[in-house]
């Protein structure tokens, strides 16, 4: 009997010893396992960080980007594209590329080289068509796409909006134009002045040779008024070929506008037109030449009174960071937009022009000479414009 | 002692030069006026003798009158000038005061307004 207990004993200690070993290897086991948990989820967590970064980079980019794969559908598309193209995420997922470019056949020919021949573009211009039909030109770039998952092969398609730069590059344009065309005309001024200061001074010599009451008097000084009415046009040539230097200061320029609206206050009544006043009133002042700018916001009322015909509305907005400018920051915009008549696309810049006009009465000077205004006193004159609807003059100002 | 004023009108537009002689010549001031087409012209002229007041164009081939001004400056400092120009900017202005003229007048002028700024500066 008592073998058999302290056989029984004995395995029972076996069996005890052996349960404990097993414990103590589970025990590390689990220990193990719980220090390679922590190892992942610290792992786990680090590719996150990574990963949100990257997403953040690829979302905050100002430039759009796009994937595509080789069917041409595209595969991602990032915050900056989407508004670009004012579309939403699922508007655009899984849907063809050719749905957001402007012309069927340069979407053709670019995706034609892209997919079939695999060429990738190192710079391009291209118009995108924005979810609300409006045009916009953007550079590209591409490159080749090779993901580890072949689903996501395909090409990265990169794009800036080129519509500021555009605006900005037309701008450039149009002041070099408008330079040369200054000097061709102060040229032309200046020789036309020379024999007119010799005949003036001939016919006035002629003038005192008679009596006052001499017919020929009469004759010999409309000989003058007509010399003094050519030079005044000739002295306007020279104001647009090179307007004074202008004399900057702090300016309020609700107090210009509103002073040139006191000027035009009859002639506003006369013609039964209501002014809209949208004034930012902590905007209040420009570094300009008072003079100059006031004689440019002179000329675009009563532009915008000749647009509108017997009766209408014309809105003056003042605001700050105005688009179109290449240092918006300290920059003040002023709109002044009618209901008038509009103006065709194609005349748009050509308005600019010296000499160019739609007035009977008119030299075409006013706008060129606003434009040169404008420029000298470091700001944009620009305008946009719809047939039947009317039109609106953007003058960018300096802050001050 | 003569009191008879001496002038030179110089510009290369003969039809100027011609009004304005006839102006001073008919004036009621006792005028002795000279003309010259050229800056070189009038500088040789200067050269002959003693001028009370010159009356010049900017705008001339060969030397221009702001050189031949700087020239009577420099050798006739009791000779007025009055500049006169068909330039529209006061750029040309500004200089010709810095340099030394009188006056600066702008084509095409009042011939009342040239007659005044001569009398005013000889009598």
């Amino acid at each position: 009997m008592s073998k058999q207990f302290e056989a029984k004993k004995e395995s029972l200690s076996i069996i005890n010893r052996s349960f404990n070993e097993k414990s103590t290897v589970r025990d590390r086991e689990f220990r193990g396992l719980e220090d390679k948990y922590h190892l992942l989820l610290d792992r786990t967590r680090a590719l996150e960080k990574v990963y949100k970064f990257h997403k953040g980079i690829i979302q905050n980019i100002s430039s759009g980007i796009i994937t595509i794969d080789f069917t041409e559908k595209i595969t991602f598309i990032n915050s900056a594209a989407l508004k670009a193209l004012d579309y939403r995420y699922d508007e655009l997922i899984d849907k063809t590329i050719r749905m957001i470019f402007a012309d069927d056949k340069e979407s053709e020919s670019i995706l034609h080289q892209l997919i079939l021949h695999k060429n990738m573009y190192e710079s391009k211009e291209v118009s995108l068509l924005s979810r609300t039909d409006k045009i916009i030109p953007v550079g590209f770039s591409t490159t080749l796409l090779q993901a580890d998952d072949p689903k996501y092969n395909g090409v990265i398609i990169s794009f800036r909006d080129l519509t500021n730069l555009n605006t900005f590059r037309a701008q450039m344009e149009r002041i070099d134009r408008l330079t040369t065309l200054g000097e061709v005309s102060a040229g032309i001024a200046h020789e036309i002045r020379n024999p007119l200061a010799g005949i003036k001074t001939s016919a006035q010599v002629l003038e005192e040779s008679f009596n006052p009451n001499d017919h020929r008097t009469q004759l010999v000084r409309r000989i003058v008024k007509e010399i003094d009415r050519s030079n005044e046009l000739l002295k306007k040539f020279f104001k647009f070929a090179k307007p004074g230097k202008p004399q900057q200061r702090s300016v309020d320029i609700e107090a210009l506008i509103e002073g040139v609206f006191i000027i035009l206050t009859s002639k506003l009544r006369k013609k039964k037109i209501v002014l809209k006043r949208e004034y930012d009133h902590n905007l209040k002042h420009v570094y300009v030449d008072e003079n100059q700018i006031e004689q440019v916001i002179f000329n675009l009322l009563l532009n915008a009174m000749d647009a509108i015909g017997e009766e209408g509305e014309i809105g003056i907005r003042i605001y700050d960071h105005p688009v179109i400018s290449d240092h918006t920051d300290e920059m003040v915009g002023v709109d002044i937009h009618d209901n008038g008549c509009g103006i065709n696309g194609d005349l748009l810049e050509k308005i600019f022009n010296p000499f160019y006009t739609t007035k009977n009465d008119g030299v075409g000077l006013g706008l060129s000479i606003s434009s040169r205004l404008v420029e000298e006193n470091g700001g944009h004159l620009n305008v946009s414009s719809e047939v039947g609807k009317g039109s609106v003059f953007t003058i960018i100002l300096p802050g001050g | 002692m003569s009191t008879v004023k001496k002038l030179m009108i110089v510009d290369d537009e003969e039809t100027l030069t011609f009004s304005l002689y006839q102006t001073f010549i008919l004036a009621k001031q006792d005028y002795e006026v000279i003309t010259a087409a050229s800056g070189e012209e009038a500088a040789e002229k200067l050269a002959g003798g003693r001028f009370d007041l010159v009356i010049t164009d900017i705008s001339m081939p060969g030397m221009t009158g702001l050189e031949l001004l700087a020239q009577i400056r420099k050798n006739y400092p009791q000779t007025a000038v009055i500049v006169m120009t068909a330039y529209g900017s006061d750029d040309k202005k500004e200089e010709a005061l810095k340099i030394g003229a009188q006056h600066y007048i702008e084509k095409p002028f009042e011939i009342k307004e040239i007659k005044k700024l001569v009398i005013d500066l000889l009598n």
